[in-house]
């Protein structure tokens, strides 16, 4: 291989695309010239950066302790456990929309058996990662177990959550093969913030979405869903005074092995008008 | 209050020297990161858990297998991670069913609660830059430089797939990478032809 052809195939090289016998030829040549080592690097670099495109996933619920649970080592005392306690206090959720003002929170997880469950699922959450959610729900749990402690009388009998959403939300993430992911803040709203929470299996995919700004009348936030050329309408999603807002939907026609964009933009309420992307984020759905 | 963020490379050390909480640290910062290559590679989220923690525990057993003076720690785990992604599917003789990313223009984000926050938002600042890279690309030159890399394919095996020459498949992964390379801005050293 001379360095015209090495040039022609450095790319594929560093890409891993050569078939065999191609690649032992170019490596032969690689190794003798130096002016093609620098192309080489160059493409190189390109190459290395590549897996840095790829959507973000939240990894499962499981994988850090059984990575602790394999080389033997205490998955504790690492960042994951601490940022209920490191969470910046006062500040509201990112991703659990907050309704109730803080001296009614005793009033989110009322009934003293849901504990329990609520526990589980933040455990679940926790190992999922999704740190932020998990700290506000900690911070909750943690928050009513000291009111318990210190008041040994039954809390007042109330919803155990504040919205049907978020209950769906929690016992999604309670069961297996749940994916979740970040919806990310597009400029126009940079504080906004949201999650979604897809479960494949029960079909059912929960949006959760906070901080959004006020809307005048005549507009509204819409859920659009994509999958390659695909497009689709989610349905309205409200807002509540806190920019707080959820909604669920059925997810029926997705199908696995598939990644869907999900977008919660600002849009006219009259026909022709232009959307602006406010929330933005991906579900990768397992192949099966 | 913020803290020092440790590197990569202290983190390894460390490692290296047993140091649970620095394998911690390392973990928690490139878990998602990891999972998400393997993810993409594999399109199916157990077996890219299995690839991802065995990352994690061979790393964890061999940290010497990094060699610092090769280069930088993330673009090693990462491209140890695809690879053995890749290998995984071959050995499985699997398809991928989707073969586009499907991320695009989506800002990456400071990833205020999560660990290591100055860290992510270096990280989210990095891979903004190669997914505009790469959505600049007509859709044709990326998905062969995306088959090669995500799909392990090699050119042959692209062209077969699309039913493409094979001539134009490699036309369309150098025109894809030239392209890269300017809006990545990576040039090689030397443009001397030999």
């Amino acid at each position: 291989m001379n360095c015209e052809e090495f040039r022609e195939s450095a790319d594929a090289l560093a890409l891993g695309a050569l078939a065999p016998e191609e690649a032992r030829q170019a490596r032969n040549h690689l190794a003798a010239c130096a002016a093609c080592a620098a192309d080489y690097e160059a493409a190189s670099a390109v190459v290395e950066r590549l897996p840095l495109s790829v959507p973000l996933v939240r990894t499962p619920a499981g994988m850090r302790a059984g990575v602790f649970a394999a080389i033997g080592v205490s998955p504790d005392a690492a960042a994951r456990s601490e940022p209920a306690a490191t969470a910046r206090p006062g500040q509201p959720p990112v991703a659990l929309p907050q309704r109730a003002p803080r001296t009614s929170r005793k009033r989110l997880f009322g009934a003293r058996l849901v504990l329990p469950a609520i526990a589980a699922a933040v455990a679940v959450v926790a190992i999922a990662g999704m740190a932020l959610w998990v700290s506000d729900l900690q911070g909750r749990i943690h928050k009513l177990e000291q009111q318990q402690a210190h008041n040994p009388a039954p809390p007042v009998a109330s919803p155990a959550y504040e919205s049907q959403a978020q209950h769906d939300a929690i016992l999604l993430l309670s069961s297996p093969n749940t994916v979740s992911s970040r919806l990310w803040a597009r400029p126009g709203n940079p504080s906004a913030d949201g999650s979604i929470i897809w479960n494949p299996a029960k079909q059912r995919c929960v949006v959760l979405a906070s901080k959004l700004q006020p809307l005048d009348p005549d507009h509204e936030y819409r859920i659009l869903l994509s999958a390659g050329e695909n497009h689709w309408d989610g349905g309205t999603l409200t807002a509540d005074e806190n920019g707080a807002a959820e909604a669920d939907f059925s997810t029926d026609r997705w199908q696995l092995g598939v990644g869907y964009t999900v977008s919660i933009v600002d849009r006219p309420r009259a026909q022709g008008g232009t959307s602006q992307p406010v929330l933005e984020g991906t579900v990768q759905a397992p192949t099966q | 209050v913020t803290e020092p963020v440790p590197s990569d490379d202290e983190l390894l050390a460390g490692i290296v020297s047993g140091d649970e909480g620095a394998f911690r640290v390392l973990y928690d910062r490139f878990a998602d990161l990891v999972y998400s290559v393997a993810v993409r590679v594999l399109g199916d989220s157990a077996a890219a858990q299995d690839v991802a923690q065995d990352v994690f525990v061979r790393l964890w057993r061999n940290p010497g297998s990094y060699d610092p003076e090769r280069g930088r720690f993330m673009p090693w785990l990462l491209s140890v991670t695809r690879n053995r992604a890749v290998d995984e599917v071959r050995s499985r003789g699997r398809r991928r069913t989707h073969e586009l990313a499907p991320a695009e223009g989506a800002d990456d984000p400071v990833d205020v609660g999560a660990p290591d926050p100055a860290w992510q938002a270096v990280l989210a600042s990095e891979r903004r830059a190669v997914r505009r890279a790469l959505t600049a690309l007509p859709p044709e030159q990326r998905q062969a430089i995306e088959l090669a890399y995500f799909g392990g394919l090699t050119q042959q095996e692209i062209a077969e797939r699309l039913s493409t020459p094979l001539g134009t498949v490699k036309t369309r992964v150098r025109l894809g990478m030239k392209k890269l390379r300017i809006a990545l801005d990576v040039e090689a050293e030397s443009t001397t032809v030999g």
